[in-house]
C-alpha cells in the first residue's frame, strides 16, 4: 500500500535538456537567463533580414527591452524563454529562441526563431513542444500566435506540432489559436518524430561509414590496439583513421597526430586515452566534424567526486558539438550486418550474425556476456556496451533496435534506469513487435549497492520493476544464463500458442501413474511437472513409456491409450496438447533405438 | 524433450532422430509449436541441434527450460490481448503527489510515507478514502468504532515501521465491540 518515495520520484535524467534533432545531432534547451541577454540580442541581429521579419514583422533592429524581456524566465506564470544552444565554430552558441508571453491567465502569445543554418531539423516543432509542456504546467490553456501569410514554415510548424489549431487570417497575417494540450494525435506524433530522430542520431555510432580511433597505439596490451585490430580483423566496411600524437603510421595505415587533422565529417571516433585527456580531444573531435563518440577510457563517475564532474564536462562538451555519447567506461560497440561488419570494442571474439540485439551496462560483464553468447551460437545483430550512460541509455537502443530490420530480440542487462517511466512507454510500444528480455540486476540491497557505484543511477524497488516489466510485456529474466535460455527460445522457436505443455523423455522421470518419482535424476523432473511448470501457469503432460517392449503411441487428440498409461490414476496425462506427430514419432524412433 | 544418453555411442543417431523427427512434423504441418531441447549430455550441451530448417534450442536442465518457456508463454498471452487505451483523468492532480513526494525524498532521503502523506497522495489522485480516525487506546478504538458502525478493519500506525494493511480476525474486534457493548451497558 504504501510506496516508497524513491520510486515516485522519477530520476531525472541526462535526456531532460536534451533536444533531439531530425538530423540525428543534438542540442541543448534550457530557459532563458539574464545572462544570456548579450548572445540573445547577437543571435537576433545576425538572423537574415527574412527570419528577423518573420519573427518580429519589421526586418530592422531588435530594440533591446524585447531582448530584455525574451531573457526574463524566473516567472513561468508571465513569460518564459527557451534558448537551444550548440557550439558555433565563431564562438556563439545560440541557435533558436521560443517564448511565450501571458496575455491572460489562460493565453499566452508564443513566437520562435531558428538560426538560418539550422532551419528544417525540427528545432521549433521541437522546442514549441517543450515550452507548450511548461505552459500548460502552469496553468495556460492557449497559445497564440500572429504569423505572416507567407510564412509557410511557421504554419507547418504549429500543423505538425500536433497540437489542435485554429487559425483566422486576414491582413496578409494569420492568427493561430492552439492548445497547449497535447492531443492524443499529437503525442503519437512527437512520439514518432522522437523515435526517427533517437534512431538517427544512433546511426553514426552502430552504422559508422568511418571510424576515428583515437589512442591507438602499436603496443598490444593498451586497449587502443586491441580496438583498432577488432576493427581491422573484423572486417569493417568503412574508413578508419588511427589518432596517435607520437606515430605516423600504424600497420600501415596513415595515423593522424591530432582528431583536428581528420578528415572532415568522420562518423564515429572511438576514444581509448587517459580520462583527464578526454574533454580535450572532444573539443578536438567537435572541431573536425565528428558526429558521435564511445568513449571507452574509465575514471568518469564510477570514480568519485572528481570523476563525476568530469563527466559532467565530457557531456556538456558533447552535447555543444551536437554529438551523441556512449560511455564513458565502456567497453565498445558492435554490428554484425554485413554491410556494416564493425567490431569496435575490444571483444577479440568473432560473433555470429543474428538477430539479437544486445545491451549491457558495466563494461567488464559485457565480455563475459558476449563470449556466452558466442559459445551458445547466438546471432547477434548489434552489441552495446552503455558504461556509465551519460548520455545514450538503453531507452534509445530499445528504439534502435525497434526500428532495425536485422534485430527480433532485444536483451538488455540493466543496473540501473535512467528514466523509467519512457522505458515503460517504449517497451509497451516495442514488446507488440520484438521481444524484450531484461537482466535488471540490484535485485538486493547489496547489489543495488553495487549497481548504484557504478552508475549513479536509481536503483528502483524490485516489485515496481517487477510491475513494470509485466505491464509493459518485458520479460524478465533472474540470470544471465537464464536471459539466454529465453532469447535462444525466442530466437529460434515459435511462440508458444497457448501454455499447454508435452514433454518426451527416455528418462524416468515421470511417473505417470501416481505422480510419484524414482529415479534421482527425476527429483528434477519433479520439480518441472508439479512445481515449476504448474506454477509458470503450465497444465504439464507426461508421455512416456514405462513398459520397454511396447512403445506408447500418442494419436491426433495426444491422449495415451489407457492401456499405456502406466499405475492408477493416469494423472500424468492430464490434457491433450492437440496435434503431436512430433512427439509420436520421437518417442517411438527413441525408444527403437534403445532396444536396438 | 528431455533426453538423457543412456549409452554415448548412440547419443549422435537419437539427436539426429530427433532432428529428423521434428522436421518431420514441421512438414506434416505443426508450425507453431516451440520445441526445446534438454539433453543431460557435457558436451557441446548449450550449442542448438539442426532440425531440418530450423534449430532448436538446447538448454541446461528441464526446470530451466520450463522456466524460459513459462516467461515466454506469459508474454505470448500479454501480446495475445489488445493494448487498450491509456485513459486521463480530470481529477487526477499528480503534479501534487510528485511535488509532495519530492518534498519528502528532499527532506528524508529514500523513506516510507507517514499515514499522512500517503493519504495526501491518493486524495492528488482523486482516490476516495473510508474514513479513518486513528485511536491511541483500547478504550478510544472501541469508542470510534462504535460510532463508524460494525464491522470495521483495524490497522496497525507505528511510527518506526511503514504502514501496512492487517486485517484484524472478526473474533478480535467482535471482543471489542462485546467488551463496549458491555461497557455501554453496565
Amino acid at each position: 500500500m504504501a510506496a516508497t518515495a524513491a520510486t515516485v520520484a522519477i530520476q531525472q535524467g541526462s535526456a531532460a535538456n536534451r533536444l533531439m534533432l531530425r538530423d540525428g545531432s543534438v542540442a541543448t534547451v534550457r530557459p532563458a537567463q539574464s545572462t544570456d541577454r548579450d548572445a540573445v540580442s547577437r543571435f537576433y541581429r545576425e538572423l537574415s533580414p527574412e527570419s528577423r521579419r518573420r519573427r518580429f514583422m519589421v526586418s530592422g533592429d531588435v530594440p533591446q527591452a524585447v531582448v530584455d524581456r525574451c531573457c526574463e524566465s524566473s516567472d513561468p506564470t508571465q513569460a518564459m524563454t527557451l534558448i537551444a544552444s550548440r557550439q558555433l565554430p565563431d564562438d556563439r552558441h545560440v541557435i533558436a529562441v521560443c517564448s511565450y508571453m501571458a496575455v491572460n491567465s489562460t493565453t499566452a502569445e508564443v513566437a520562435f526563431a531558428v538560426d538560418d543554418r539550422f532551419h528544417h531539423r525540427g528545432i521549433a516543432t521541437a522546442m514549441l513542444e517543450r515550452l507548450a509542456d511548461i505552459a500548460a504546467h502552469h496553468g495556460f490553456k492557449w497559445f497564440q500566435a500572429t504569423t505572416l501569410y507567407e510564412n509557410a514554415d511557421m504554419l507547418d510548424v504549429f500543423r505538425d506540432s500536433g497540437f489542435e489549431v485554429r487559425s483566422k487570417s486576414g491582413r496578409g497575417v494569420v492568427d493561430v489559436r492552439l492548445s497547449v494540450n497535447v492531443s492524443p494525435s499529437g503525442a503519437l506524433a512527437s512520439d514518432e518524430r522522437d523515435r526517427l530522430a533517437t534512431v538517427a542520431s544512433l546511426r553514426p555510432i552502430l552504422e559508422p561509414q568511418s571510424i576515428a580511433v583515437i589512442g591507438a597505439s602499436r603496443d598490444r596490451r593498451h586497449l587502443g590496439r586491441r580496438v583498432l585490430e577488432a576493427l581491422l580483423s573484423g572486417g569493417f566496411r568503412g574508413a578508419v583513421y588511427p589518432v596517435n600524437p607520437n606515430l605516423d603510421e600504424i600497420d600501415s595505415l596513415r595515423c593522424y597526430r591530432s582528431a583536428r587533422d581528420l578528415p572532415a565529417g568522420v562518423d564515429l571516433a572511438m576514444i581509448v586515452v587517459p580520462a583527464a585527456l578526454v574533454p580535450g580531444i572532444v573539443d578536438d573531435c567537435g572541431h573536425a566534424g565528428v558526429r558521435a563518440l564511445v568513449v571507452i577510457s574509465a575514471g568518469f563517475a564510477e570514480t568519485g567526486e572528481h570523476g563525476r564532474e568530469l563527466q559532467r564536462q565530457l557531456l556538456e562538451k558533447a552535447r555543444a558539438y551536437g554529438m551523441r555519447l556512449v560511455g564513458p567506461n565502456c567497453m565498445g560497440v558492435i554490428n554484425t550486418n554485413q554491410s556494416v561488419r564493425m567490431n569496435a570494442s575490444f571483444a577479440a571474439m568473432p560473433l555470429p550474425q543474428g538477430r539479437i540485439a544486445l545491451a549491457s551496462q558495466s563494461g567488464g560483464l559485457g565480455l563475459a556476456i558476449l563470449q556466452l553468447a558466442a559459445d551458445r551460437k547466438l546471432g547477434i545483430s548489434t552489441f552495446v556496451s552503455l558504461g556509465n550512460k551519460a548520455d545514450v541509455s538503453g531507452n534509445d537502443l530499445l528504439q534502435y533496435g525497434e526500428n532495425d530490420p536485422h534485430t527480433s530480440t532485444i536483451l538488455l542487462y540493466l543496473e540501473s534506469f535512467g528514466n523509467p517511466r519512457r522505458f515503460a512507454q517504449l517497451a509497451r510500444r516495442i514488446s507488440c513487435k520484438k521481444s524484450i528480455v531484461v537482466v535488471k540486476a540490484g535485485g538486493t540491497r547489496a547489489g543495488s549497492h553495487a549497481a548504484g557505484s557504478h552508475t549513479a543511477g536509481l536503483a528502483a524497488s524490485d516489485v515496481a520493476v517487477d510491475a513494470l516489466f509485466r505491464q509493459s510485456g518485458v520479460i524478465r529474466a533472474s540470470t544471465i544464463d537464464e536471459m539466454f535460455d529465453i532469447a535462444a527460445c525466442l530466437d529460434l522457436q515459435p511462440l508458444p500458442p497457448d501454455s499447454r505443455l508435452g514433454i518426451i523423455t527416455n528418462a524416468e522421470s515421470c511417473d505417470s501413474g501416481s505422480g510419484r518419482l524414482r529415479s534421482s535424476r527425476a527429483a528434477r523432473g519433479r520439480r518441472v511437472d508439479r512445481h515449476s511448470a504448474t506454477a509458470f501457469g503450465f497444465s504439464p503432460i507426461c508421455v512416456e513409456s514405462r513398459q520397454p517392449d511396447r512403445p506408447h503411441r500418442v494419436g491426433r487428440s495426444g491422449r495415451v491409450p489407457k492401456h499405456h498409461r502406466g499405475g492408477a490414476g493416469g494423472t500424468g496425462v492430464r490434457r491433450g496438447t492437440g496435434d503431436l506427430h512430433a512427439s509420436r514419432a520421437v518417442a517411438v524412433r527413441s525408444h527403437h533405438d534403445r532396444n536396438r | 524433450m528431455i533426453y538423457t544418453p543412456v549409452e554415448q555411442s548412440q547419443s549422435e543417431a537419437i539427436m539426429t532422430a530427433i532432428g529428423e523427427a521434428v522436421a518431420a512434423a514441421r512438414a506434416a504441418g505443426v508450425a507453431d509449436k516451440p520445441v526445446l531441447l534438454c539433453t543431460m549430455t557435457s558436451s557441446a550441451r548449450s550449442a542448438p541441434l539442426g532440425a531440418g530448417m530450423e534449430l532448436i534450442p538446447a538448454i541446461a536442465f528441464p526446470e530451466n527450460a520450463v522456466r524460459a518457456l513459462g516467461k515466454i508463454a506469459a508474454y505470448a498471452k500479454w501480446r495475445r490481448e489488445p493494448l487498450g487505451l491509456p485513459w486521463g483523468f480530470d481529477d487526477a492532480h499528480a503534479d501534487e503527489a510528485r511535488a509532495l513526494c519530492r518534498d519528502i525524498v528532499a527532506a528524508r532521503g529514500d523513506t516510507w510515507l507517514t499515514q499522512e502523506e500517503l493519504l495526501r497522495v491518493l486524495n492528488a489522485f482523486g482516490l476516495p478514502m473510508v474514513p479513518s480516525p486513528a485511536a491511541h487506546s483500547e478504550e478510544e478504538a472501541a469508542a470510534v468504532a462504535a460510532l463508524i458502525g460494525f464491522p470495521v478493519v483495524m490497522k496497525l500506525i507505528a511510527r518506526r515501521s511503514f504502514t501496512r494493511l492487517r486485517l484484524v480476525p472478526f473474533s478480535l474486534i467482535s471482543t471489542t465491540k462485546r467488551r463496549s457493548d458491555r461497557r455501554s451497558a453496565s
